[in-house]
């Protein structure tokens, strides 16, 4: 069990750091896009953050996780990207801890595996951002539960599909 | 006397097809090997097995046994192997991890617990001995090249291990970085006795340090050479290639179509760096163009601003009779072909096939002529047999042919290619250059951006040479011979930069 | 996205002080934007923490990034109180649509307590270098193969930008289209396998380098510089922390009487 939650090689720490930024580009890459199409859903925000939530720990356990999540949540806080990014560093955090304790208890190797850790962290981080927008921006706790549940819906099936084949591409790769 | 590495019936992985198998070899102190060898020979895991990579680092199986001064590299972890072995690799920009270039030489020091003040000083003395005396306080990130990998060198130094690990050191580098880097290795190996142990792909001009050459072929050392054996082998095959194969660098009478015209042109970056001033040139069809210079002197924004990747801040550029921009650009595109350095840059599909059909795909081709072209171009590039296989377990050679492979699949009039031939062996340099000129031969035309003289000379029938962000030299390759001090004056030597005499 | 540290150039009264006095700073920040319930109390909040920023670093342009992002959050977060906020008195009914008295409030206080948690973020996260930072993860008791990755993250976010630029030109020279929204969506998977793919290799190459120049041999390591708590910052730590106490226990006392 130990080995399926942890690794703190050099290699995954340098790696965790290397695909935070990854994270934290492709974050604004498709910020940008629902800055357009969804400004308030965010799905491919979303479908993002979860997809390289789930990836780094199949990648590197944790705690890779973690540091990508805080790198990418500092950042976005640092260069002010987003407003939310304060409550990321939770959402990133618990996510994370939540999607490689499910991931550490299944084979992954299907669908439903990838789906279900991505329901994890899913759930626990869009809480944590659900939080943030009913103490902060004082959004109608309603309103809030069902914007975050069409984010959590879309992201879960969506970046469960993402992560399993370019997880399984990277295997096929022999890169990690 | 025990020898520093000792390597004993080393076969690794343990599979079928390994990589490297039945090698067996001593290198003693003050040893200088060269190992080359052609695309994915073996060559760089090899050193990884060396430096104890693997079985550390890269979790696989290995056979046999490697050790370094007695000692068997199985029994020692990574981090302790400094006390042996200094590493460095291709990329210096990898193998910086500090901000600035103090941090950067101290960041191995500091690991070993060395005090400060003895840290403080030997980051001076050997930033002294690399030739970069006060850059202490220089950003990482704003080194040249050359400058970049001397640092990353200064770091390995510092640590005092007897034994100095190259993979691919010099191939980013620009002929004077390249120059000043072996000469310091030469310098090295010769005054204190550092035993040098490195891969390359192109040997000429580190070959006059070395005193030995292994040379690898499928996972083998197929066979020892002294320098000098080495050099003459290879001055023997550059005689019979021009007899038999004259690459046609003549001028030609025939009528010149210019396709692409560059007029008044600059361009430069935000941070004032590099850019290229006041460019003129005409490109005719079927011209084979080599554009040389140091790194920084303007060359890809050249290349950039052509393929209207970059706009000029100001003057023209005319590509098949039209001036580029935004509306046009698209179809222009359609018709040229761009080869970036970094062949990564661009592979993503899950299969070669895939990747080389990308471009086809993107135009909305049928399925038969796709397969068909893709087909003839792994062909070319002789990639036919992994055509299935994920485009990154490649080496790095065959990656860039792949790179190739999907920019002639679409048929470009006129090819703009990057060091086409870096991370490639001769003989693939060769392939590589034939085949360009072949295309150039049939009305395409080419224009290259080369550190390698030796190809440019041979192959262009015109050479430009950019200096300080201006072309300074635009003449045919044939009055070359003319200009030969001019060329050296902005550090392009084609004398033969270092012939074998000379040692 | 340029990280500005001004402690790069040490003169400024900011680099005075231990990073740990600045962490305690941007608690109390944080504590009084979700704390303060008025739209007055906020701004004073906010001016305080714009007034800190004034005196010690002399300039507040850094934070002008900010301004953008913080007037389209206050425009969305105005839309959805106008359509969903149903307390107050109703002033103004169209079919289903309802506006309530409290639509604007809710956003303004709202839109102050994202501002002063964004400001703040800022304020800290660039208050120091990134070797302060791993030296003050030390000071937490981080072992330092885990505090030294903020130089490492600081070091490679330029250049990687910057090849994922590349990647993009790349692609866009075999004629994969960037124009419309459309396009860039289509784009996303050619132009971040690669940068993926690269990303690894990296990643595997830099560890390598590291390993092998002995990170991690052993449990300390010897740094260039080291942190020196000095006895104002005590000071200011211990006032920084009476200050939240007695704040906090203030809002509590009234609910226990």
């Amino acid at each position: 069990m130990e080995e399926r939650l942890f690794r703190t090689d050099t290699k995954a720490l340098v790696g965790a750091v290397i695909l935070g930024i990854v994270f934290l580009i492709m974050m604004q890459v498709t910020g940008r896009i629902d800055g357009i199409l969804d400004p308030t859903l965010l799905l491919f925000n979303g479908t993002c953050w979860s997809f390289f939530t789930g990836l780094i720990i199949l990648m590197y356990r944790q705690p890779a996780g973690i540091i990508s999540g805080l790198l990418e949540a500092v950042v976005a806080m640092a260069t002010a990207y987003s407003p939310l990014a304060f409550f990321f560093l939770f959402a990133n955090t618990i996510g994370s801890i939540a999607y490689s304790l499910v991931a550490a208890k299944l084979s992954m190797e299907k669908l439903s595996h990838h789906i279900l850790a991505q329901i994890a962290s899913n759930v626990t981080g869009n809480f944590c951002v659900m939080l943030g927008l009913i103490t902060v921006v004082h959004l109608d706790w309603k309103v809030a539960l069902v914007t975050s549940s069409i984010t959590t819906l879309v992201a879960t099936i969506v970046a469960g599909i993402l992560t399993k084949s370019v997880y399984g591409a990277l295997k096929k790769s022999s890169l990690i | 006397m025990i020898a520093q590495i000792r390597i004993e019936k080393l076969i690794f992985p343990n599979e079928e097809k390994p990589a490297l198998k039945n090698i067996d070899f001593e290198i003693n102190k003050g040893d200088f090997i060269v190992i080359t060898g052609g695309v994915a020979s073996g060559k760089s895991i090899l050193l990884h097995s060396i430096t104890g990579a693997i079985p550390h680092y890269y979790n696989a199986e290995l056979t046999g046994r490697v050790t370094i001064m007695g000692k068997d590299i199985k029994d020692m972890p990574l981090n302790k192997m400094s006390n042996y072995v200094g590493y460095m690799m291709q990329e210096p920009q990898n193998q910086l991890v500090s901000l600035n270039v103090y941090e950067d030489v101290a960041f191995g020091l500091g690991n070993l617990e060395i005090p400060l003040k003895e840290i403080e000083q030997k980051v001076k003395n050997t930033l002294e001995f690399v030739g970069l005396k006060g850059y202490e306080n220089r950003q990482t990130s704003c080194l040249s090249g050359g400058q970049a990998q001397r640092v990353v060198l200064a770091g390995v130094l510092a640590l005092n291990a007897p034994i100095l690990i190259l993979d691919q050191p010099t191939a980013e580098l620009d002929p004077q970085g390249r120059r000043e880097l072996y000469m310091r290795l030469g310098q090295l190996n010769k005054l204190q006795n550092l035993t040098i142990v490195l891969v390359m792909d192109r040997i000429e001009e580190v070959i006059t340090y070395a005193n030995r050459v292994f040379y690898m072929k499928d996972g083998e050392i197929a066979k020892q050479y002294s320098p000098k054996e080495y050099y003459e082998e290879k001055n023997r095959h550059f005689k019979e290639r021009l007899k038999h194969n004259l690459p046609l660098n003549a001028g030609s009478s025939k009528p010149k179509e210019v396709i692409a015209k560059v007029s008044n042109t600059s361009y430069q970056y935000k941070n004032n760096l590099g850019g290229c001033e006041d460019i003129n040139m005409e490109i005719n069809k079927g011209d084979f163009l080599s554009v040389i210079g140091l790194n920084g002197s303007g060359k890809s924004t050249l290349a950039k601003m052509l393929i209207g990747l970059l706009k000029p801040l100001s003057g023209e550029i005319k590509l098949f009779g039209q001036v580029l921009n935004k509306k046009n650009l698209a179809k222009i595109r359609s018709r040229t072909g761009f080869l970036f350095q970094n062949p990564d840059y661009q592979i993503f599909a899950n299969t070669l096939e895939e990747e080389v059909g990308f471009s086809l795909k993107l135009k909305g081709e049928q399925k038969e002529v796709m397969d068909k072209k893709v087909d003839e171009c792994l062909k070319f590039v002789g990639l036919k047999g992994y055509k299935q296989i994920h485009p990154q377990r490649l080496s790095r050679g065959q990656r860039q042919l792949l790179a190739l492979a999907s920019i002639l699949v679409s048929d470009p009039e006129f090819i703009i290619a990057d060091e086409p031939t870096s991370g490639l062996d001769e003989n693939q340099s060769y392939i590589i250059m034939d085949k360009l000129s072949d295309l150039s031969r049939k009305g395409k035309t080419v224009l290259i951006i080369t550190h390698d003289l030796t190809m440019a000379k041979n192959y262009s029938n015109r050479l430009v040479a950019l200096h300080n962000h201006h072309i300074k030299l635009d003449i045919l390759t044939r009055d070359l011979d003319e200009h030969l001090d001019t060329l050296k004056e902005i550090g392009l030597n084609f004398k033969n930069v270092i012939s074998f005499e000379e040692v | 996205m340029e990280l500005s540290y001004s402690a790069k150039h040490n003169e400024k009264f900011i680099d005075k002080f231990d990073p740990r006095t600045k962490l305690t700073w941007y608690l109390v920040m944080i504590y009084y934007s979700l704390s303060c319930e008025t739209a007055l109390k906020l701004c004073i909040v906010l001016l305080v923490g714009i007034t800190v920023s004034l005196v010690l670093t002399g300039s507040l342009k850094q934070y002008k990034v900010m301004i953008m992002t913080m007037l389209f959050l206050g425009l969305q977060m105005l839309i959805l109180q106008l359509l969903f906020c149903r307390e107050g008195i109703l002033i103004y009914q169209w079919g289903i649509l309802k506006i309530y008295s409290e639509a604007i409030p809710l956003a303004l206080t709202g839109l102050l307590k994202a501002t002063i948690i964004v400001f703040a973020s800022m304020q800290f996260f660039t208050s120091s270098s990134p070797m302060d930072f791993t030296l003050m993860l030390m000071k937490f008791k981080i072992p330092y193969r885990f505090a030294m990755l903020v130089g490492l993250s600081i070091r490679f976010i330029p250049l990687m930008k910057d090849e994922y630029m590349s990647i993009i030109e790349s692609q866009t020279t075999r004629g994969l289209k960037m124009e419309s929204v459309w396009d860039n969506i289509k784009s996303i998977i050619p132009t971040f396998l690669p940068f993926l793919y690269r990303a690894v290799r990296r990643s595997t190459e830099v560890g390598l380098a590291m390993e092998l120049r002995g990170y991690g041999r052993s449990k300390t390591r010897t740094f260039s510089s080291d942190l020196s708590i000095k006895n104002y910052d005590i000071v200011l730590i211990i006032a920084m922390f009476l200050l939240i106490i007695i704040s906090f226990v203030c809002k509590l006392l009234p609910l226990a009487i």
